[in-house]
């Protein structure tokens, strides 16, 4: 019934997710939240490890948010209507995950997140088209950039002496994402690709664990 | 921050943003969340919750709509006017310009009044699309 799917390859496996039966609903729920809470991770919250993100938001809000997008538009009254369009994201969570990455990065950029508010005249509105631009787009914020960096020594310290990660990390680095191309490169198959991301993903979480524990005793 | 310091810390950015991207199974993900110890059944009643407010918003939405339409209506002029001296045959030969947007088809049939008001209710649509 789960069907297992990623960004990076759902566009192609014939099994799309339907939303009209609960049991799968679920199943793309628990997905995209996952991935929500690893993305939302990676940024900086004012609110740090409490649970909110901004604008009262918590990441679970979120995700309801994007979920219910599939069935109508929210926010209707917004300048930009949000809703599914299966034509454009025939697989639902690749929308999904396009639409939690807006929705976090939007509120990462509000006023609310911000330390200070001395640039900032008016929160920033980044649409759908614009989510995969926005992940390079650093935040100029000096403590963000601190953060971010410290992050990275700490998952090349995860990553320690493992050949494999260290090589799908210098891809990664190239911006070489897609998994059959990365298994040229590895010269792996598409399936070990996945797995060495996964791990990849794991020591990512123990690195912003590591992060957030040596913040706290800040 | 120099341009070199901005372009690595995107390029750090967006990798450890990509890290965060892989294939997971739905056995996979709900084991992540429970570690992580999320509420995971309550989590998903939320969602199943505002999926069917949703739902229910959608199927009246077209009261909304209809509504709206009303009152937009009743904002264009009243174009009885227009129609109000107008002899039968001038009526009907009008009538049958209109043919495909009006509820009478046999227009020999409809008294003068009848063909009076679907003509000026037609002739208010008409104004009301060109304002949308």
């Amino acid at each position: 019934m789960g069907t297992k799917k990623v960004a990076s390859n759902a566009g192609r496996n014939a099994q799309v997710t339907d939303i009209r039966d609960p049991k799968q609903v679920d199943g793309l729920s628990k997905r995209v939240l996952a991935y929500a809470r690893r993305y939302a991770r990676v940024m900086t919250w004012w609110l740090g490890e409490a649970g909110g993100l901004a604008k009262g938001n918590t990441i679970e809000d979120v995700v309801c948010k994007a979920m219910v997008s599939l069935y109508g538009p929210v926010d209707p009254d917004a300048r930009v209507r949000r809703q599914w369009d299966p034509v454009k994201y025939p697989e639902p969570f690749v929308y999904l995950m396009l639409f939690v990455k807006t929705e976090l990065r939007n509120l990462s950029v509000s006023k609310e997140n911000r330390r200070s508010e001395r640039d900032v005249e008016v929160d920033a509105i980044f649409t759908l088209d614009d989510a995969e631009a926005l992940m390079l787009e650093v935040e100029n914020d000096a403590a963000q950039k601190v953060r971010v960096n410290r992050a990275y020594e700490l998952l090349i310290e995860e990553i320690g002496d493992d050949q494999q990660l260290s090589q799908l990390h210098d891809e990664m680095l190239k911006g070489l994402l897609k998994p059959q191309l990365l298994a040229e490169s590895l010269c792996m198959s598409v399936k070990d690709v996945n797995n060495l991301k996964k791990r990849m993903s794991n020591a990512g979480q123990r690195a912003l664990a590591r992060l957030q524990k040596e913040l706290n005793h800040v | 921050m120099s341009k070199q310091d901005k372009d690595d810390s995107a390029r750090i950015l967006a990798l450890l943003l990509d890290v965060a991207e892989h294939e997971q199974t739905t056995e996979e993900a709900e084991a992540e969340l429970v570690t992580d110890g999320v509420n995971v059944t309550g989590f998903l009643s939320r969602v199943h919750l505002a999926i069917q407010a949703k739902q229910k918003e959608e199927r009246l939405s077209w009261r909304k709509e209809s509504r709206s339409n009303a009152a937009a209506f009743a904002q264009t002029e009243d174009l009885s006017a227009r129609y109000a001296d107008m002899p039968r045959e001038l009526l009907i030969l009008e009538a049958q310009k209109y043919t495909d947007s009006l509820h009478f088809k046999n227009f020999d049939e409809a008294t003068d009044d009848d063909l009076r008001s679907q003509l000026a209710d037609r002739a208010r649509l008409e104004e009301l699309a060109k304002k949308k």
